[in-house]
């Protein structure tokens, strides 16, 4: 089933058509969060929490063809939900124990985005990695379209000096 | 940016397992709820239908049809639905009826199975978009001890719905669905007998035309910003305890918005005085002074209407009286 059949039968409370629709997200909602918050437990969180809030809510979705935008936006709050609530967040000196069980892939990627300040690993996963415009960054991170470019300037910055660092 | 730099951010990650044991949580809870849903359940129903209007005539639903581009054979599926349920005896319609106020059916007596709801989704779908329908219908009982364990039975004394141990066939499975589904419509028909009497605030949304539904769900969802609403300036404090007030005397029938609000493209179209609903910002347009009683009530009543669309408008789907969603042209 595409993505739009999805979508509307997810919208009338159809549980298997939401969950094949979640699914396909898991990828780029385990990488937007990953940004945020860098530790797979608060992942896990964000994203369960996500995944029902989404279910709640999925009939106020106003237009559909924002599903994706609008799913980013619920786990971005998310995310900042478990911040806030203090949380323990990793930083770059303070890798997990459980480095061991990740892929090399996904350690290069954590260590390169570790490099990188919060404020600005978001907002290049978002346009990156999820492809989103700067214009739906700004709508869902709740800032001008302006500061989104700014920050993926500074975040480019942030990385170039990753890699050339020796 | 370099390619090496880009290359690390489109790649795919391996998710590890806590995620994916932390999801399935989640997904078996709406599940649950899902199945929730599938039961049958009059009070949900009753609700929802109770302010929507049922489109006669054979020929605008194939009209209906038309505009949304389906093919010759989905419209004659679309009219093998509709037959079925106009098909329903009086006496069917009312037995049905009374079944759903005596009060939910909210028990089954043993739970469906991880494959049956599967099949129930995909049976639901060929009922409603295949026409395939049940060879015959479900039984309805008396009294539990009526249930013999063969094939599938709604008790109206306890109000169960009686599945037998053994796997519920296709044939079975139809019959829940059919059963639901001319439940639904007979609470339909007769909450539309009794709304078009009653002249209050409800039926005055029922009697809203299909192109003025159309109309104010498009404009509504014409802007690209998910928070839709909010004024173009604060209420003041006056305007804010008229608006509680006039709000009250709207769902009591007393005042209605007269004129309708004006709804607007763009914001440049707004000219100060009166008020207006803006499609490219979601927003009601207010004049620089005090707002009147009158323009008050003009919002209160869209305000009104935008969730009776939204709802009418999926229900129609739901019910197969609508191919989709209204698009602009």
């Amino acid at each position: 089933m595409n993505e739009e059949s999805l979508i509307k039968k997810a919208k009338m409370k159809n549980p298997d058509a939401f969950t094949e629709l979640m699914k396909s997200q898991m990828q780029s909602m385990y990488r937007t969060a990953k940004a945020i918050l860098m530790n797979d437990e608060d992942v896990a969180d964000a994203i369960q929490d996500t995944l029902l809030t989404c279910w709640e809510k999925m009939n106020q979705l106003k237009t559909d063809r924002y599903f994706k935008t609008w799913m980013t936006k619920i786990l971005v709050n998310n995310c900042r939900g478990i911040i806030r609530s203090n949380r323990r967040i990793i930083y770059t000196d303070n890798l997990p124990d459980r480095v061991g069980e990740e892929t090399v892939s996904n350690v290069e990627w954590r260590e390169a985005l570790s490099a990188v300040d919060e404020i600005y690993r978001i907002v290049l996963v978002l346009f990156y990695s999820e492809g989103f415009h700067t214009k739906e960054i700004a709508k869902i991170l709740g800032i001008t379209d302006s500061a989104v470019r700014t920050r993926l300037s500074r975040g480019r910055e942030q990385l170039t000096k990753y890699y050339n660092s020796p | 940016m370099r390619n090496k730099k880009k290359e690390i951010l489109y790649q795919d990650l391996e998710i590890p397992e806590i995620i994916w044991e932390k999801a399935e949580e989640a997904f078996l809870q709406i599940h649950r709820e899902g199945e929730e849903q599938m039961k049958v359940s009059a009070k949900t129903a009753c609700k929802r239908a109770q302010i929507f209007r049922l489109p006669r005539v054979a020929a605008a639903a194939v009209l209906c049809c038309l505009i949304f581009g389906t093919t010759v054979a989905a419209i004659e599926i679309f009219s093998l639905y509709r037959q079925r349920m106009e098909n329903m005896e009086k006496q069917e319609i009312e037995d049905l009826y009374q079944l759903a106020y005596a009060g939910e059916t909210n028990s089954l007596n043993r739970p469906f199975t991880a494959q049956e709801r599967e099949r129930y989704a995909a049976l639901t779908e060929e009922y409603e978009g295949n026409g395939r329908f049940p060879e015959g219908s479900m039984a309805v009982l008396t009294e539990a001890a009526s249930y013999n364990g063969q094939g599938v039975a709604v008790d109206t004394s306890t109000r169960t719905l009686c599945l037998p141990q053994d796997s519920l066939s296709d044939e079975e499975l139809l019959q829940i669905i059919d059963f639901n589904h001319k439940m639904t419509y007979s609470i339909y028909e007769k909450n539309q007998e009794r709304i078009l009497v009653q002249g209050d605030w409800e039926s005055r949304m029922a009697a809203m035309t299909d192109g003025e539904v159309d109309r104010i769900y498009l404009a509504y969802t014409a802007s690209n910003l998910d928070t839709g609403g909010g004024y173009s300036r604060e209420l003041s404090q006056s305007e804010r305890q008229r608006y509680e007030e006039l709000t009250a005397r709207y769902e009591r029938e007393e005042a209605y918005g007269e004129p309708e609000l004006i709804i607007l493209k763009k914001i440049e179209e707004y000219t100060g005085s009166g008020v207006a609903f803006c499609e490219e910002n979601s927003q009601y347009c207010l004049p620089g002074g005090e707002c009147s009683d009158s323009e008050l009530l003009q919002i209160i009543d869209f305000e009104h209407k935008i969730p009776y669309c939204f709802d009418r408008i999926n229900y129609e789907i739901q019910m197969g009286f609508r191919q989709g969603y209204p698009k602009a042209e």
